[in-house]
C-alpha cells in the first residue's frame, strides 16, 4: 500500500519538477522514489495485509509482482537518459505517465475487489494510450495511440460488462465472497467469466484479440514498446491469474477449455506470423503475442505452483525484453531502421551488444542456461501436472518455431557482414542496465531456485 | 409507468440502430445524444438516480459536446471523400462489416442465453439480502446511500480515481495542445 | 422534505419535458401555418449578416476549443464525485472532509499543471 502511495506521489512530484524546469533532477528523483517504493513493498512480505475494507490484499503474490514491476520500470528508466530528450521537450510527462501506469500496475497485482481491478487497468491503459502517441508529429505514433485507445476502450466495455454480470450472480465485488458464493453454475456467472476473459485477453494481447499489438508496438517509441512488453504484460497476466486463482478457481472446469483454445490460437498466431517478419520491432511484437500463449498455459493450472511459474516466466521475459528492445533502439538509432539487415556485422563492431542480444533472444527462445529456459520449464511443468500433455506438446512445437525466428537475428549479427558498419556508442546508463540484465539472465538461468521458490 | 419504460427503451433502441447504420457522422452524434438521454430515463426506472444524474451531466452534457467539437475540428471534405469511397455495395451489409456483425450477434446470443436461463427471482444472495433487511424499497434517497458508501467502504477506489483523473488530465493536456507551442 | 425517489417522482420532470417539446413543436407548426409566405430568391438564400454567404458552414476551427472541452469533461466528472459527498456533508464530518480534500488536491494539482503549461492561454 505504501509503495502505491509512493509511486502515485512520485508521479506528481516528477511532473512538477518538469514544470519548474528541474530537468536534471527528474531521473535521480524517480530512481530514488522507485527504490523506496520497492523497499516499502518488500516490508509487506508475509504480512498478508488487507487495506480499506478488503479493497487490496498485499499477500506475497502482490508483493513479489509489485517489486518485479517497480524494478523493471527502474531498468527502463536507466535506459531513458537522453532518450526522451531527443523526441520532445516535455520529458517530465513521459516519466510521470510511466509512473502513473506503474501505479495502475501495482493496483492490478494487489486488488482484492473487482472495482480495484477495473480502476487499476484503467489507470494503466489511459497512461499508455497517451504514451503510445507521445510523438505527436509522427503519424505512426498517432495511429498507434488511436488504435490502442479504440481497442482498449472496447475491451474495457467487455471487462466492465463481465464485472457487472459477476456482481449480479454473486452479489459482491470481493474476490473471497465471489469464490465462496457457490453461484458457479448460474448462466449469469458463466457469461460474466467469459466476458471478463475477453476483456483481459485484449489487454494482454491474447489471440484472437491481439490484432492491435504489432501496430501499436511499431508505432510507439521504442522505450514505450519496451514498457508495454514488460511492465504492462506482467501486470496484465498477474491480474489475470490473480482473478482466476482467487475468484474463479472453483469454476475452472467451465473456463479451462476456453483458455486452452485461446492458448493454442495465441501460440500459433504469434509464432507463425513472427517467422515472416523482417523488422526486429515487429518480430518482437509478435513474439510478445506468442509469450502470452505460454503464460496462458500457467493460468490453466490454477494453484500456487501456477503463480510461481508465472512469476519466473515474467521475470525471465521482462529481463530478455529489456535487453532486446534496448539494443533494437540503439541499432535503429545508429543505422536508421530496425530491419534485420541492420543487425549485420554487429558482432564485429559491438561484440558486447551482439553478445547481450544473443543472450536475450536465447532467453526468449528458452535455450538452457538462460532464465527463459526455466520460465518455459516451470510453465510446462505445471501444465503437465494438470494433465495438459497435448497442449504442452503443441507449446513445445511452437517453442521450436520460436528458436527458428529468434536465430535469424543471431545469424545476421554473427554470420553476415556489413562493410560500412561503424561501432555504436553506448552511454553509461545503457551499459549499466545491459550488464545487469546479462548478469541476471545468467544468474537465474543457472540458479533458478533463487526465483522459483519465492512464492 | 410500464408504458413510459417501453417508450424510453424504444427511443433508445431506434436511436442506437440509427447510430450503428448511419453514414452521416453528424446525425449519428445527435442520435447518440438521444440514446444517452433515454438511457438516463431507464436508470431512473432502475432506482439509480445518481447514475441518471451522472449520465445527463457527464455524457449528455460533456461527452456529446466533446464529440460535436471533434466533428467540427474535422474537414468536411475529407469525410465526404471517405464516404464516397465507401458508397459502393449495399447499404447495410458490407463484407467489411461482417466481423462486427458476427461479434454483435455472438454477444447477443450470450446475453439472450443469460436472460432466458437465469432464475432471476431465486438467486442465493437476493434471499440473504432480503432476510437481512438489506433491500431498497424505492423510498430511500439513493444519492445519500451512494455518498456514504463512496466515502467509507469504497474510499480507496474513490481516492485512486483521483490519480486516474489526474493521469487523464495530463494526457489530454499533452495530446490536445496546439502544435505551435511544443 | 420529500425524500423518496421512485420513478414516479420523476413524473413532473417528464411532464415538463413533454410540455417543452410540445411548445417547440406547436410553435413551429403554427408559425408555418399562420405566417405569410413570400418565396423570392433573395428570401430563400441563407442569411449571413446581410452579405452573401461564403464557404462551408463546417470549416475546421481551432483545437483550443477542443482542449477546453476535454478539460470540461474531466472536471465535470470530478464534480459528479463531489455531489454524493455534499449530500452527506454533515454525517461524514471532518473525516469525509479530509478524504474529499485529498481527492480535490490531486485534481487541483492537475489543474495547476494545466494552467502553468499555458494550455488555457488563449492568445498563445
Amino acid at each position: 500500500m505504501t509503495s502505491l502511495i509512493i509511486v502515485s506521489v512520485l508521479a506528481v512530484a516528477v511532473l512538477y519538477l518538469g514544470l519548474f524546469k528541474y530537468k536534471t533532477a527528474l531521473l535521480p528523483v524517480s530512481v530514488t522514489g522507485l527504490l523506496a517504493a520497492a523497499a516499502m513493498a518488500a516490508m509487506d512480505w508475509d504480512l498478508e495485509k488487507m487495506y480499506f475494507s478488503e479493497m487490496m490484499l498485499f499477500d506475497n503474490y502482490a508483493v513479489a509482482f509489485s517489486i518485479l514491476l517497480i524494478l523493471t520500470t527502474l531498468l527502463i528508466f536507466g535506459l531513458s537518459r537522453n532518450y526522451f530528450e531527443k523526441i520532445s521537450n516535455n520529458v517530465a510527462e513521459y516519466y510521470a505517465l510511466m509512473l502513473f501506469a506503474l501505479a495502475g500496475g501495482v493496483v492490478m497485482v494487489s486488488f482484492h475487489n473487482l472495482a480495484m481491478l477495473f480502476i487499476g487497468i484503467e489507470i494503466l491503459s489511459i497512461s499508455l494510450y497517451v504514451l503510445a502517441g507521445i510523438r505527436r508529429k509522427d503519424p505512426a505514433s498517432n495511429e498507434a495511440s488511436l488504435k490502442y485507445f479504440l481497442m482498449g476502450a472496447f475491451a474495457t466495455g467487455f471487462l466492465l460488462f463481465g464485472t457487472a454480470l459477476i456482481y449480479g450472480a454473486t452479489g459482491s465485488f470481493n474476490l473471497a465472497a465471489i469464490a465462496s458464493s457457490g453461484a458457479f453454475e448460474s448462466a449469469l456467472f458463466r457469461a460474466g467469466v467469459l466476458l471478463m476473459m475477453v476483456g483481459l485477453s485484449f489487454k494482454v494481447s491474447v489471440a484472437p484479440f491481439h490484432t492491435w499489438t504489432p501496430d501499436v508496438y511499431e508505432g510507439s517509441p521504442g522505450l514505450i514498446a519496451m514498457f508495454m512488453a514488460t511492465v504492462v504484460k506482467t501486470a496484465g497476466f498477474a491480474a489475470f491469474l490473480r482473478l482466476f486463482l482467487m475468484a474463479f478457481a472453483e469454476a475452472s472446469a467451465f473456463w479451462a477449455i476456453t483458455v486452452a483454445i485461446l492458448c493454442i490460437l495465441t501460440l500459433f498466431a504469434g509464432n507463425i506470423t513472427a517467422v515472416f517478419q523482417d523488422r526486429f520491432k515487429r518480430l518482437l511484437a509478435w513474439s510478445s503475442v506468442s509469450h502470452a500463449g505460454y503464460l496462458l498455459l500457467a493460468i490453466l493450472a490454477v494453484g500456487f505452483s501456477a503463480s510461481s511459474a508465472v512469476l519466473v516466466y515474467t521475470i525471465a521475459y521482462s529481463l530478455a525484453s529489456v535487453a532486446a528492445f534496448g539494443i533494437m533502439i540503439l541499432v535503429s538509432r545508429a543505422r536508421g531502421n530496425d530491419h534485420l539487415d541492420s543487425f549485420n556485422g554487429l558482432a564485429r563492431t559491438n561484440p558486447f551488444l551482439a553478445f547481450t542480444l544473443t543472450l536475450a533472444v536465447c532467453s526468449l527462445a528458452g535455450i538452457p542456461l538462460t532464465a527463459g529456459f526455466f520460465g518455459k520449464f516451470y510453465v510446462f511443468k505445471v501444465a503437465l501436472a494438470q494433465g495438459y500433455t497435448w497442449l504442452v506438446v503443441l507449446a513445445v512445437i511452437n517453442a521450436m518455431i520460436g528458436i527458428y525466428y529468434y536465430f535469424k537475428v543471431i545469424i545476421a549479427m554473427y554470420m553476415k557482414e556489413n562493410a560500412n558498419a561503424v561501432a555504436i556508442q553506448l552511454n553509461p546508463g545503457f551499459r549499466l542496465v545491459l550488464s545487469i540484465v546479462v548478469f541476471l539472465i545468467f544468474l537465474f538461468g543457472i540458479f533458478p531456485g533463487l526465483i522459483a521458490n519465492i512464492l | 409507468m410500464t408504458a413510459i419504460f417501453y417508450i424510453l427503451a424504444g427511443i433508445m433502441l431506434a436511436a442506437a440502430c440509427y447510430v450503428a447504420v448511419s453514414r452521416d457522422i453528424a446525425r449519428a452524434v445527435f442520435c447518440f445524444f438521444g440514446v444517452l438521454f433515454a438511457m438516463a430515463g431507464l436508470y431512473i426506472f432502475a432506482l439509480a438516480d445518481f447514475v441518471a444524474v451522472t449520465q445527463i451531466l457527464v455524457y449528455a452534457g460533456g461527452v456529446v459536446v466533446l464529440m460535436i467539437f471533434a466533428l467540427m475540428l474535422t474537414d468536411k471534405q475529407l469525410l465526404e471523400n471517405i464516404r464516397r469511397g465507401e458508397s459502393s455495395g449495399p447499404r447495410l451489409f458490407r463484407a467489411r462489416a461482417l466481423p462486427s456483425i458476427l461479434l454483435a450477434l455472438a454477444v447477443f446470443a450470450v446475453l439472450l442465453q443469460v436472460i432466458t436461463a437465469v432464475d432471476w427471482g431465486n438467486m442465493a444472495w437476493r434471499h440473504e439480502a432480503v432476510a437481512a433487511g438489506n433491500r431498497i424499497t424505492g423510498h430511500e434517497n439513493m444519492v445519500e446511500n451512494v455518498g456514504v458508501n463512496l466515502m467509507t467502504r469504497y474510499l480507496l477506489p474513490f481516492e485512486v480515481i483521483s490519480v486516474f483523473l489526474l493521469a487523464a488530465l495530463i494526457g489530454a493536456a499533452y495530446l490536445a495542445r496546439g502544435r505551435t507551442n511544443n | 422534505m420529500l425524500l423518496q425517489s421512485s420513478a414516479s417522482s420523476y413524473l413532473p420532470i417528464l411532464i415538463q419535458g413533454i410540455m417543452a417539446l410540445a411548445f417547440v413543436g406547436i410553435t413551429m407548426v403554427i408559425t408555418h401555418l399562420v405566417g405569410p409566405k413570400r418565396r423570392t430568391i433573395d428570401k430563400l438564400t441563407p442569411f449571413e449578416s446581410g452579405i452573401s454567404s461564403v464557404g462551408n458552414a463546417r470549416s475546421p476551427f481551432s483545437i483550443k476549443y477542443f482542449l477546453v472541452a476535454i478539460l470540461f469533461v474531466l472536471f465535470d466528472v470530478e464534480v459528479i464525485f463531489m455531489y454524493p459527498w455534499a449530500v452527506n456533508f454533515r454525517e461524514l464530518g471532518g473525516k469525509g472532509m479530509i478524504e474529499m480534500f485529498v481527492f480535490m488536491g490531486m485534481l487541483l494539482l492537475g489543474f495547476f499543471y494545466v494552467i502553468r503549461k499555458g494550455a488555457l492561454d488563449w492568445e498563445k
